[in-house]
């Protein structure tokens, strides 16, 4: 995959105050991401998603191997603002991303970083609220926004930047179902422009919507492949700190009765291959 | 501990921005022993209403009874009710975990031996071996250790009632899964009062015995939670999602299965499917 736009070569971590017989955070990561992908990471609480995905926009600097973003290597000191151009991170908690006194400010925060003109400033934040719904809470403080709306802000100042990558860490997990959804759904939008997405999450709906997904087990790579294949390994998935659905649970049972389907990754297919 | 809430409304006003009203009448009661769930849309006024539970938020109109006394700040149930705010983790300040535990029982007048004995209790019923973390910094833990820790904080003051918001937010699935036992075992079994904050219906359907349902700062309906788990329309009226033995009954009503009324027993559900599933074979 010579065109990958994310590239680690047997990336490890090890976390400078981690005592030396803590194993390390991260080890023998080799992984490419092409341009346009959507790529779900999973893994227990612990096994390095979080570690791994610091990775992409050297917030975190490998201790071995080589962490290339558009085939600029982290390292170098001054590759960073331009990896920082092409990678956009939202984080779990929006509380700890937001720092404008107004949602206005706050978006306008890294165009203004990027030294662009005000008038160009002014029309991507105001392409940007429309789009998220944010356009009445310009004015608002952050601190009085709810989760879901929080979480918009600060996705949206991500994409004012216009990233080719967007990386997701549980965006999505103090949001409501509907907000969820809706967060879903403006993910899918992006990526169906052409954003590579990389999304952290354990909520097995949310692994279900991306193309390939990648699990991370004590910080090593366990599983890449489909979400599919994933769920086609109900024991593996536990093995692994990942809560097999309801579907996959529900079509283990009827196995055990000896009545076969199709391996169903939704509801709804365990539906149809019920009834049909 | 019996908690009442008569007609409670909160709006929070800085002076700097309009008022938001974040409850708006609502009464409601909490008997000793029960399993409460509170569910409803984000900025529906749940967490604040945990707080006024608890005493720690004032209402600006209507009534707080702790036991039919009022509650107020100035004179807060201390021990008795505890609250674990959302990421109680974050709230995590000393420089080991036993410190961190012993916070609560030391301002309560406990010492040597027997606010050992109180830690130790609090972090086993987290599951948390208090020989292999008391010493550990919890800053050195994982998130989902940290949650216990914080929650075994509560816990160490020996509270009669849980206010827990969202508990089990950002934890991974088996973590989840064996906090929620955790809490589902310390009141079946020491009959502490269990109020839980959450969106996660299927997590609901495990835990809550009651519900209500908040939106928009008042309650939009309550009732034993199985009525209120099964109710697809109300559910999705408050923005929430229906737990998924019910989503799939709907799902095979829509797949022409005839009518299916709603579930939450996946053990039925099994049935049910084997037995559609098992006749058409051949």
């Amino acid at each position: 995959m010579g065109q990958a736009i994310i590239s680690l070569r047997d990336v490890s971590y090890r976390y400078p105050q981690a005592s030396p017989q803590r194993r390390p955070a991260l080890s023998g990561i080799t992984l490419d991401i092409a341009p346009g992908e959507y790529v779900a990471v999973a893994g227990a609480n612990g096994s390095g998603k979080s570690t791994l995905v610091r990775m992409l926009d050297a917030l975190l600097l490998p201790t071995g191997g080589t962490v290339s973003i558009d085939g600029l290597d982290t390292r170098e000191a001054a590759n960073r603002d331009r990896i920082r151009e092409t990678v956009g991170m939202v984080f779990q908690d929006p509380d700890s991303q937001i720092v404008g006194a107004t949602v206005a400010d706050d978006i306008a925060f890294g165009l203004e970083n990027l030294g662009l003109p005000p008038e160009e400033i002014d029309a991507r934040l105001a392409a940007v609220a429309g789009r998220f719904g944010l356009t009445e809470l310009l004015e608002r403080e952050p601190y009085r926004l709810s989760g879901g709306q929080k979480q918009r802000t600060a996705l949206a100042g991500v994409v004012a930047l216009e990233p080719r990558v967007i990386v997701l860490d549980e965006p999505t997990s103090m949001l409501d179902p509907r907000s969820r959804e809706q967060f879903h759904a403006l993910a899918a939008e992006l990526w169906s422009e052409g954003t590579t997405i990389v999304y952290v999450t354990h909520l097995l709906e949310e692994l279900a919507l991306a193309g390939r997904v990648i699990v991370l087990d004590a910080g090593v790579i366990a599983f890449d492949g489909t979400p599919r294949e994933l769920c086609a390994a109900p024991r593996r998935m536990e093995a692994l700190g990942l809560e097999p659905p309801l579907a996959v649970r529900l079509a283990r049972a009827l196995s055990r009765r000896g009545i076969e389907l199709e391996p169903p990754l939704t509801l709804a297919e365990l539906a149809r291959s019920v009834c049909g | 501990m019996r908690i009442e809430l008569d007609n409670v409304s909160v709006v929070f006003d800085t002076g700097v921005s309009p008022p938001v009203t974040a409850l708006d009448g609502i009464s409601l009661a909490v008997a000793p022993g029960e399993r409460l769930g509170i569910a409803g849309p984000v900025a529906s006024g749940k967490s604040t209403l945990l707080a006024v539970m608890a005493g720690l938020v004032e209402p600006t109109g209507g009534r707080v009874l702790h036991d039919g006394k009022p509650a107020t700040r100035r004179h807060p149930p201390a021990a008795r009710i505890g609250l674990a705010l959302q990421s109680p983790e974050k709230c995590l300040f000393e420089k080991t975990v036993f410190d961190d535990v012993a916070f609560a029982p030391r301002r309560l007048g406990l010492e040597g031996e027997r606010l050992a004995e109180r830690v130790r209790q609090a972090l086993e019923s987290m599951g948390l071996d208090p020989e292999a973390f008391g010493s550990r910094s919890p800053f050195s833990l994982s998130t989902g250790e940290q949650r216990r820790v914080a929650l075994a904080g509560v816990i160490a003051a020996a509270p009669r009632v849980l206010l827990l918001d969202e508990p089990t937010a950002y934890l991974d699935p088996p973590s989840r899964r064996d906090l929620l036992q955790r809490l589902l075992a310390m009141n079946e079994e020491q009959g502490i009062t269990m109020v839980m904050v959450g969106h996660d219906m299927d997590e609901m359907t495990a835990f809550a015995r009651r519900l209500v349902l908040v939106d928009e700062g008042r309650v939009a309906a309550a009732g034993e939670a199985a009525g209120l788990l099964t109710d697809v329309g109300l559910l999705r009226r408050h923005r929430l999602r229906e737990p998924g033995t019910v989503s799939l009954c709907r799902l095979l009503e829509a797949a022409g299965a005839g009518p299916v009324p709603p579930t939450l027993d996946e053990e039925r559900l099994v049935e049910m499917l084997a037995e559609r599933a098992g006749g058409k074979a051949p």
